[in-house]
C-alpha cells in the first residue's frame, strides 16, 4: 500500500514537471501503455511494483487504478466532469519538487522520466488516433 | 506447461504454506478419503435460499458439501464482526458459497440460451458452441469451493496470514501468473483454495469415481487446472477457459450473490437488477471483424491464436444499465456497510487480537488460523479460551497475551472501541473559517483559492496516506499515541480526569484505522453492440470513476479508543496529529467523531503548566487555524560544494529566518521559499563557475532578470514576470508567494550585500498581494577588486528588513558580472 502512494507521488511530480498544466490521460490503456514502455526507466524501487496483465478488453496495468485513486486521495489530482477521461493534475512544480524530496529522487532523474512519460502518452494517443482513424 | 508441472511449481514456490495447507486438506477431506464408496451413491440436493429461491446441488457437491472443507465455512461469517452492528447479518461463508454456485448455474443457463437465440434469429451463423455439462460442472464445483481459503472474521485474517508468507504469496503468485494467462491480482483466500486444490488429498478426490461426471475423461491435473483458473480468474481464451470468468471477474457469480446476501441480511435497502444483467450475459467470440476501434489492441490477441479467434464472457449493450448499477450499487454498500465505522471499529480490534496475540508471529501457523472453529470461539480462544483441539502428538494450542484477552473480552461484551478522532483532508481546520475568523473582527491573513486550500490538503493527506497506509505503520502510530497519552495523563495532578485514564494504558486501547477505498472497479467487461461490433459498454459517464471519486470524498480516517480511556486518547491524538503532520482539525473533525464534548478547554492550559505542551500548541487547539512551520531549508537544497566550503550554512540560514519569523509561515510558503532558493542557489553556483557568465557584461535590469527568469525556469520553478502580480516592472514571482525583487548595480562594488538597502523595502511593497512576511532581493554586480570575487555561498544574507518595525525576512543574494576576461587582462 505504501508503495502505491509513493508510486502515486512520483508518477504525478515527474508529470507535472515535465508537462506543466497538462492533464493525465487515464482512460483507454494510454497511460498503460506508456507506462509500460518507461517501467525500466522507474527509480529501482518501483520498478517491481508494476505488473501489466491481459484483461478482456486489452493489456492493462493492474495497479495503475489504485496507484490513480492513491493520487486522488492525496489530492494530486481531481476527475473533472463529464468525460473521466483525464485527470486533472493539481500541484504546481513546488509541491512536485518536495514530493521528489520526499522520495530523495534528484530533480533531474524525475523530469527525465516525466519527460519520457509524457513521449511515450503523446505516442500512444496518435496510435489510438490513428487505430481510429482506419 | 502440463497441469503436473502448475502443482509441482506450486509447491516450489511456496514450500512452507504448501505444505500447511496439505495437512489442513488431509483433515477436511477425510470423510471421502476414508469411505467414499461406503457415504455414496450421493444424491442431488435442494436448498432453500432468500436470493436464490430454491438452490440445486448435485451429488459430487454434496459429497464435498457435508466435509470438513466446505462445512467449516458456516463459522466464517460473511462479513465478520458486522454483526455487532447490523444484527442480522450473521450469514456465513457456507450460503454464500451455495449462492454463488446458483448464481454461476443460472449465468450458464442464460449464456446457453442467448446462444441459441442468436443462432435462431440469425445473428450469428456460427456460434459458440453449448456449454457442456463437464464445463458446467467444473465451474460449479469451482463456485463451491471458490472461498475456502477464507479464515475466521473472513478478510481481517488476511493481513496475519501475509505476514506469516509474504515472501512464499508473492512467488505463489508469480507462479501463477506465469503459469495461467490473465491472473490478476491473487488474494490470500485465493492462494489458500488454490492450494487446496493442489493438496494430495484433493487431487486423490479429483480422480475418485465420484468425479466421474466433472472429470469426463480429463485428467485431475487438467481438472486442478481448470479449477485453479476459475478461482483466480485466469483464461486461456478457450470457450472452456473463458467460463472461469464467471467465478472471479468483473461480473462474476461472487459478486452477484455476495452484494444481493450483503444488503439482505444487513437490511439495507440496496437494490441490483441481478436478473436483468444475468439476462445481458453472453458468450463472444472475439475476431479481428468485430472488434471496434476502441478494443483495436486486441487484435494482436486474436491474430496470436490458433484459429484466429477467442472466447470472452461479456453482456450485451442491453446489459449496460444493470451494470453500471451493480458497480455503483458496490460502493453504496462498501459506504453504508463495510465501511461503518463501527463496522471498521469492530473488524479492526479483531485484525488487533490477531496481532496481539502473537505479535512476533512466530506461534501462528495455518493449523490455528484453520482450525474450523465458528468466528466466536475463535475469539475466545485468542482471548485465552483454552480447548482441547489437535492430537496429544501434535496439539493446536491458541497463542494469547493480555493484551489479546482484552481485546477479545471486549468484542465478546459488544464494548466496541468508540471514535476518538478524526482525520480527513476536508477536515483541516483554517481553510474554510474565514468567514468565521472575519466574524471574529480578524482579517484572514491570506485569501487562498480552491486550488491552494486543495493543495495545503494535499500537504497533509500525501504525508498521511504515505505513513499510516500499512498496518505496521499503523501500528506504530498506535504505541506512538498511546504513549504520548499515557505521558500527558500520568504529569497532571492524581485528581485530574485525565490521570486516571493513563493508569495502565497501552498500545492496544488505541487503533488507528485509515480504510482502503473500494477497488476502484475500471470496466474490463467486453460487450456486444446491435450490430455485433464488440466494444467497451458505452455508458454515459464512467460509473466506476465516478464511484471511486465518491468514495475518495467520503474517506475518512479515525482513531478508536477504548471506551474507558476515550477522553485522554482522543487529547492525545490531537496532539500527535499537529506534531507528526502539523495541522490542526477543525470542529467538522469532532463532529464527524462525535468528540465535540470530549475535551474540555481547560486541559490545554493544564498540560501547558505540567509542561507538556507548547503555548503555539495551545493557542492552535483553542482556535483551530492553518498551522505555520518553522522555516527549513533542507541540506540537500544547497549546492554540496557551498556546504563543503561552510558546514553551518544551512543552520546559519535557517536560524537566521527563525529568529525574525518564528511563528513560520505557512507550509506552503515554505514549500515555494525553499524550492526557489533551492533554485536560485543552483544557478548562483552554476554561475559562478561559468567563466562566460562572470566574465560577461549584463547592460541593464531587464537582462539580469531576463537571464535569472530563463535560469529558474530550467531548475525547473513556475516563473511568472511580477508585473502580472504585483505591479512592479522588474520582479519575478516565483510559483505563488516567493516575490524576487531584482537590482542592477553598474558601479563596482566588493560588498554586494549592503549596497542598493532600499531594495528590500520596495520589495516589500510588491509583497502585499501575497501576503507573505519575506522576499528575496537578487543583486548583479561588478567586483570593484579580489576582494569582491566571493565566493557564492557568501553571496547570502538573511536580515529583517531595516526600517520596519514588524517582522519581515529579507533575503539578499549577489551575482557577479563583468569581470575582467584573463585574455584581456593580459
Amino acid at each position: 500500500m505504501r508503495s502505491q502512494y509513493e508510486l502515486a507521488n512520483y508518477l504525478v511530480a515527474t508529470w507535472r514537471i515535465a508537462r506543466p498544466g497538462e492533464k493525465l490521460p487515464t482512460s483507454h490503456g494510454v497511460l498503460d501503455r506508456a507506462l509500460e514502455k518507461v517501467q525500466p526507466m522507474l527509480p529501482e524501487r518501483f520498478r517491481s511494483t508494476l505488473t501489466f496483465i491481459e484483461t478482456p478488453i486489452g493489456r492493462l496495468c493492474r495497479e495503475l487504478p489504485d496507484i490513480l485513486r492513491a493520487a486522488q486521495e492525496s489530492y494530486l489530482t481531481s476527475e473533472p466532469n463529464p468525460t473521466y477521461r483525464t485527470a486533472e493534475v493539481k500541484i504546481d512544480t513546488a509541491a512536485a519538487l518536495d514530493l521528489l524530496d520526499d522520495l530523495s529522487i534528484e530533480i533531474d532523474d524525475g523530469k527525465e522520466f516525466g519527460v519520457a512519460l509524457a513521449r511515450n502518452v503523446d505516442e500512444e494517443v496518435h496510435r489510438l488516433r490513428d487505430t481510429r482513424a482506419a | 506447461m502440463g497441469e503436473q508441472q502448475l502443482i509441482e511449481r506450486l509447491r516450489d514456490a511456496a514450500p512452507g504454506l504448501f505444505d500447511q495447507v496439505d495437512k489442513l486438506a488431509t483433515r477436511w477431506l477425510r470423510p471421502l478419503a476414508d469411505d467414499a464408496k461406503a457415504r455414496g451413491p450421493f444424491q442431488d440436493k435442494h436448498i432453500n435460499d432468500p436470493i436464490w429461491g430454491t438452490i440445486t446441488l448435485h451429488p459430487w457437491e454434496v459429497a464435498l458439501l457435508d466435509t470438513e472443507l466446505v462445512q467449516r465455512l458456516r463459522g466464517v461469517k460473511q462479513l465478520g464482526l458486522a454483526h455487532l452492528v447490523f444484527p442480522t447479518a450473521t450469514h456465513d461463508r457456507f450460503s454464500h458459497a451455495c449462492g454463488v454456485v446458483e448464481a454461476a448455474e443460472r449465468m450458464m443457463d442464460q449464456i446457453s440460451r442467448n446462444t441459441k437465440a442468436r443462432v435462431r434469429s440469425g445473428r450469428s451463423e456460427d456460434a459458440s458452441p453449448q456449454i457442456a455439462d463437464d464445463e458446467r460442472y467444473l465451474i460449479r464445483l469451482a463456485a463451491l469451493i471458490h472461498d475456502v481459503g477464507h479464515g475466521p472474521f473472513s478478510h481481517a485474517i488476511e493481513p496475519v496470514v501475509g505476514r506469516i508468507f509474504k515472501d512464499e504469496l508473492s512467488q505463489l503468485e508469480l507462479a501463477l501468473r506465469d503459469s495461467i494467462p490473465r491472473t490478476e491480482k491473487v488474494q490470500v483466500s485465493e492462494a489458500v483454495a488454490v492450494l487446496v486444490v493442489a493438496s494430495q488429498d484433493f487431487q486423490a478426490l479429483l480422480a475418485r469415481p465420484l468425479m466421474d461426471a466433472v472429470r469426463a475423461g480429463r485428467t485431475p491435473e487438467q481438472l486442478s487446472t481448470g479449477l485453479i483458473a476459475a478461482i483466480i480468474g485466469g483464461s486461456d481464451g478457450t470457450a472452456r477457459g473463458a467460463l472461469g470468468a464467471l467465478v472471479s471477474s468483473q461480473v462474476d457469480a461472487d459478486k452477484l450473490d455476495y452484494m444481493a446476501r450483503d444488503a439482505y441480511h444487513a437490511g439495507l435497502p440496496i437494490d441490483f437488477d441481478t436478473e436483468r444483467l444475468i439476462s445481458k450475459l453472453e458468450a463472444i467470440r472475439v475476431e479481428e471483424s468485430v472488434l471496434s476501434r476502441r478494443l483495436g489492441d486486441l487484435k494482436e490477441r486474436v491474430l496470436a491464436t490458433k484459429d484466429k479467434r477467442y472466447q470472452e464472457i461479456g453482456i450485451s449493450a442491453g446489459g449496460t444499465g444493470a451494470f453500471e448499477q451493480m458497480l455503483v450499487g458496490r460502493i453504496f454498500l462498501y459506504d453504508r456497510l463495510y465501511h461503518h465505522h463501527k463496522v471498521r471499529t469492530a473488524d479492526s480490534m479483531a485484525q488487533r487480537l490477531l496481532y496481539y496475540a502473537d505479535p512476533d508471529a512466530k506461534a501462528l501457523s495455518m493449523d490455528i488460523l484453520y482450525a474450523s472453529l465458528p468466528d466466536d470461539t475463535v475469539i475466545r480462544a485468542f482471548g485465552g479460551l483454552k480447548l482441547n483441539l489437535g492430537t496429544d502428538a501434535e496439539p493446536i494450542v491458541f497463542p494469547s497475551t493480555p493484551a489479546s484477552t482484552e481485546i477479545a473480552q471486549a468484542i465478546v461484551s459488544r464494548r466496541l472501541y468508540q471514535r476518538a478522532f478524526a482525520f480527513a483532508g476536508r477536515f483541516i481546520a483554517g481553510l474554510d473559517t474565514e468567514v468565521a475568523e472575519a466574524a471574529n473582527g480578524e482579517a484572514p491573513p491570506e485569501s487562498w483559492t480552491e486550488d491552494e486550500k486543495d493543495a495545503e490538503r494535499s500537504r497533509v493527506m500525501r504525508r498521511v496516506n504515505t505513513e499510516l497506509s500499512d498496518v505496521e505503520d499503523r501500528l506504530s502510530a498506535e504505541a506512538e499515541i498511546a504513549a504520548l497519552a499515557a505521558d500527558l495523563g500520568k504529569a497532571l495532578p492524581t485528581a485530574h480526569p485525565l490521570h486516571q485514564q493513563a493508569i495502565g494504558l497501552a498500545s492496544h486501547h488505541v487503533i488507528v484505522d485509515l480504510p482502503k477505498t473500494p477497488h476502484p472497479p475500471r470496466i474490463t467487461t467486453i460487450a456486444r453492440n446491435d450490430d455485433g461490433r464488440l466494444d467497451v459498454p458505452d455508458v454515459f459517464y464512467d460509473p466506476a470513476r465516478w464511484a471511486t471519486v465518491y468514495a475518495t470524498q467520503r474517506r475518512t480516517g479515525y482513531v478508536f479508543a477504548h471506551p474507558d480511556r476515550r477522553c485522554l486518547i482522543c487529547l492525545a491524538s490531537r496532539i500527535w496529529f499537529l506534531r507528526k503532520f502539523g495541522c490542526v482539525l477543525g470542529e467538522s473533525a469532532d463532529r464527524h467523531a462525535k468528540s465535540t464534548q470530549l475535551i474540555e478547554a481547560s486541559w490545554y492550559k493544564d498540560l501547558e503548566r505540567a509542561g507538556k505542551l507548547e503555548k503555539s500548541e495551545r493557542s492552535y487547539f483553542e482556535r483551530p487555524r492553518l498551522v505555520y512551520v518553522p522555516f527549513e531549508l533542507k541540506d540537500h537544497q544547497v549546492p554540496k560544494e557551498w556546504r563543503e566550503a561552510d558546514p553551518g550554512f544551512v543552520r546559519n540560514f535557517n536560524d537566521a529566518f527563525r529568529k525574525i519569523l518564528p511563528e513560520g509561515i505557512s507550509a506552503l510558503a515554505e514549500s515555494e521559499l525553499t524550492q526557489t532558493l533551492r533554485g536560485l542557489f543552483r544557478t548562483m553556483q552554476t554561475w559562478a563557475t561559468d567563466s562566460q557568465f562572470v566574465t560577461s557584461v549584463i547592460e541593464d535590469e531587464g537582462e539580469f532578470q531576463a537571464e535569472l527568469r530563463k535560469a529558474l525556469r530550467q531548475v525547473p520553478l513556475d516563473i511568472k514576470e511580477g508585473t502580472e502580480i504585483a505591479g512592479g516592472e522588474t520582479d519575478l514571482i516565483a510559483f505563488r508567494r516567493v516575490l524576487i525583487e531584482n537590482k542592477w548595480q553598474s558601479t563596482q562594488t566588493d560588498n554586494p550585500l549592503q549596497v542598493k538597502p532600499r531594495t528590500g523595502r520596495q520589495g516589500r511593497r510588491y509583497t502585499l498581494p501575497t501576503g507573505q512576511p519575506f522576499v528575496i532581493t537578487a543583486l548583479a554586480y561588478p567586483a570593484k577588486s579580489e576582494n569582491g570575487h566571493l565566493p557564492p555561498h557568501k553571496c547570502v544574507a538573511v536580515r529583517q528588513l531595516a526600517g520596519i518595525t514588524e517582522p519581515f525576512v529579507e533575503i539578499r543574494i549577489a551575482v557577479r558580472y563583468g569581470d575582467m576576461k584573463p585574455s584581456d587582462a593580459a
